[in-house]
């Protein structure tokens, strides 16, 4: 294994997972409001979700549902005019009131994000060698060029790039979509981050890279001790990978859990929609998407923003807005009647 | 990369060919200069020495077989006004023209880079939009007319400046301040669209992910990807300089290639008129291609589709 020199300087950096350090990510009461043409628009709505040190938390929820923006909110990297309130607490810094050197050098060289495409991530006009150095070399200004060339040649090979010096001299245009987002991963790797963001790091791709990509980050989380979130829209992927799993839904948590407890018996109307829609989950093939669409940040539903697509819909889900509260130990939603809520039979809905 | 260049070569030599069949064609529909360049009473005796003397009684088809080959020997013949050998004269009035164009290139591409960068860091604040403002007032007063106030102002009632040209670098200050504030204003607003352009871009953020300074994010990520367009202007803010020397170097009394032109043009001056429009097209073309050979060397996207 490639990268057992990086686990040695890894388990170095930073005390052992869960040793009690606090949280690799806390998100709490986070709101998020972006400039639009037509007035400010209310993306996050109060999003509250922990990630353990050396845990993998999935984020799952529909396009839109605000998955990308939590995860540049974390990193502050909002386009300019956003507005941010709440507490984001992201590898024991207090990112919104970070000073902007500060801030710097968390992103430099402790929490790293991977972008959903990688052709996008990477720099068209510049080759792979040279993006990968610089990241290096911000994480770790002492490197020298040659060391940090050594760093990276060792971390490509560690995630699966055959021939890396040859790689190295590539431009982004020249490789295929798994190579694409092996380098991308492997760039925010050669900082050596205590925390990876990966923003639907395989949607890019098709399903055997896929597959070879969650389980690279699931190895990472396991050597390394890396704490890792995952954004996604597709639940069958993350099944294996996540240790717990945040459902997303127009800009709020809805439900929250470890991941195979919330797969097999959810709490909120939406995972279980969601569910439903996953591929796998098709029973002879038939693919059922949720009906409807989600609010769009403009609305402000006066109840439960799912309630006009829920197929469990109460007369009390239109006119009240429904908090995130315990409803089993480790286990959150925001349903009003998630108590009375069980797996609907399949079918049984309408 | 080299297939490339030769191909535009050949393209070069294909503007030659068609420059020349246009002046020739132009040239003879404008009247018979025989006449006019002999005394105004001259008996039709002289008049047609002078057209023998002129090579203008050959057939047309010989005439216009010299005119192609000139466009490859160079040689234009000599000019009927000043009996001199007409690419000589245009090369002598070449320089001067370049001093210049030239320095308003320079500093036009500073000075908009500079205010393109500025404005695109602030897009929104009053600042950047005032900048942008002021492009838009400088880029609707026309050159020639900014050209003539400068010279009203700094030479005519302060004495700074000498009203003509012909007095070393003190004459080019008029003409290149014109021509520079009349480029800068597209150019900076090409740079800072451009730039805002590239802020949007994914690898943009990636670079501020990874915690690269703002400085070498402008300048080492944003400002590449927004580079190829800038240059491909470059060649046509080129030709657009040139054909101002056509107005402002006769307005202005400058010995350049423009007045040169324009005086040949008025004597029906062919060879004169055809080595200066010559020089002027194969300069302009060749300064576009290497633009666009440039921006193959920058961006390496168009460097492989080009190379198969
Ligand atoms: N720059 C922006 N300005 C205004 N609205 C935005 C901006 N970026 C995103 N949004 C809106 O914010 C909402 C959440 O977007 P976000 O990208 O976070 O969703 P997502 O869950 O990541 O979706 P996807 O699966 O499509 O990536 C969407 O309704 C989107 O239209
Ligand atoms: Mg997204």
């Amino acid at each position: 294994m490639k990268i057992r020199g990086a686990v040695k300087t890894a388990a170095t950096l930073r005390p052992p997972a869960g040793g009690g350090a606090g949280a690799a990510l806390a998100m709490r009461d986070v709101e998020v409001s972006l400039p639009s043409a037509r007035g400010s628009l209310r993306i996050l709505r109060g999003v509250t979700f922990t990630v353990g040190r050396g845990e993998v938390v999935a984020v799952a929820g529909e396009s839109g549902s605000g998955k990308s923006t939590s995860i540049l909110a974390a990193l502050r990297l909002l386009p300019p005019g956003a507005r941010v309130t709440g507490s984001i607490v992201l590898d024991g810094e207090d990112v919104l009131a970070m000073p902007r050197r500060g801030l710097r050098g968390l992103r430099a060289g402790r929490a790293r994000l991977v972008f959903q495409d990688p052709w996008r991530a990477l720099h068209p006009m510049k080759r792979i060698g040279a993006q990968l150095v610089e990241s290096a070399r911000t994480a770790d200004p002492g490197l020298s060029a040659a060391a940090a060339r050594e760093l990276v040649e060792h971390t490509l090979a560690g995630v699966g790039i055959p021939d890396p010096p040859a790689r190295m001299r590539s431009y982004p245009h020249e490789i295929s979509g798994g190579q694409a987002q092996r380098i991308v991963i492997a760039m925010a790797l050669v900082a050596r981050p205590a925390v990876l963001l990966c923003d639907e790091p395989t949607t890019a791709l098709d399903v055997t890279t896929q597959a070879q990509i969650l389980e690279l980050l699931r190895r990472l989380n396991r050597e390394l001790g890396i704490s890792i979130v995952i954004a996604t829209h597709d639940l069958d992927v993350i099944a294996d990978v996540a240790d717990r799993l945040v459902v997303m839904y127009a800009g709020e948590v809805v439900e929250e859990g470890p991941t195979a407890e919330v797969l097999s018996a959810p709490r909120h109307p939406y995972t279980w929609s969601l569910l439903r829609a996953a591929p796998g989950a098709a029973e002879g093939g038939r693919l059922r998407a949720i009906e409807g669409r989600p609010p769009s940040p403009a609305e402000e539903p006066a109840g439960c923003a799912f309630a006009a697509r829920c197929p469990s819909v109460h007369e009390i889900c239109t006119t009240t807005r429904p908090e995130p509260r315990h409803v089993l130990p480790g286990r959150a939603s925001a349903c009003l009647r998630a108590e009375g809520y069980g797996p609907v039979p399949a079918g049984g809905g309408r | 990369m080299i297939g490339y260049i030769v191909r535009r070569l050949l393209l070069v030599a294909l503007v030659a060919c068609g420059v020349t069949t246009l002046l020739f064609v132009l040239a003879r529909l404008s009247g018979d200069p025989a006449e006019l360049l002999s005394p105004p009473e001259a008996p039709p005796e002289v008049v047609e020495a002078t057209r023998i003397r002129l090579g203008l009684d050959a057939p047309l088809a010989v005439q216009y077989a010299k005119a192609l080959a000139s466009s490859f020997t160079l040689d234009f013949g000599q000019s009927f006004a000043f009996h001199q050998p007409a690419a000589q004269m245009v090369f002598q009035r070449l320089a001067p023209s370049l001093w210049i164009v030239v320095p308003s290139i320079v500093l036009s591409v500073l000075l908009s880079f500079a205010i393109g960068v500025a404005a695109a860091l602030r897009p929104s604040r009053l600042s950047g939009r005032l900048l942008m403002a002021g492009t838009f007032l400088t880029g609707s007063v026309p050159y020639f007319w900014l050209a003539l106030l400068l010279v009203l102002l700094f030479a005519v009632n302060l004495g700074w400046l000498p009203a003509t040209g012909g007095e070393g670098f003190t004459s080019l200050v008029i003409p290149v301040t014109a021509l520079t504030v009349a480029a800068v204003s597209t150019s900076a607003r090409l740079a800072r669209g451009q730039l805002l352009d590239s802020f949007g871009e994914g690898y943009v953020l990636t670079a501020r992910s990874k915690g690269v300074a703002p400085w070498r994010v402008l300048l080492g990520h944003a400002l590449p990807g927004a580079l190829p367009p800038m240059l491909a202007w470059l060649g046509i803010e080129f030709s657009f300089l040139f054909s101002a020397l056509l107005v402002l170097e006769p307005l202005l009394g400058y010995n350049g290639l423009g007045a040169l032109l324009i005086r040949s043009v008025a004597n029906q001056d062919f060879p004169l008129v055809q080595a200066s429009v010559f020089c002027m097209a194969m300069l302009i073309t060749l300064v576009n291609i290497g633009m666009d050979v440039i921006v193959r060397l920058v961006d390496p996207r168009l460097r492989t589709k080009a190379a198969t």
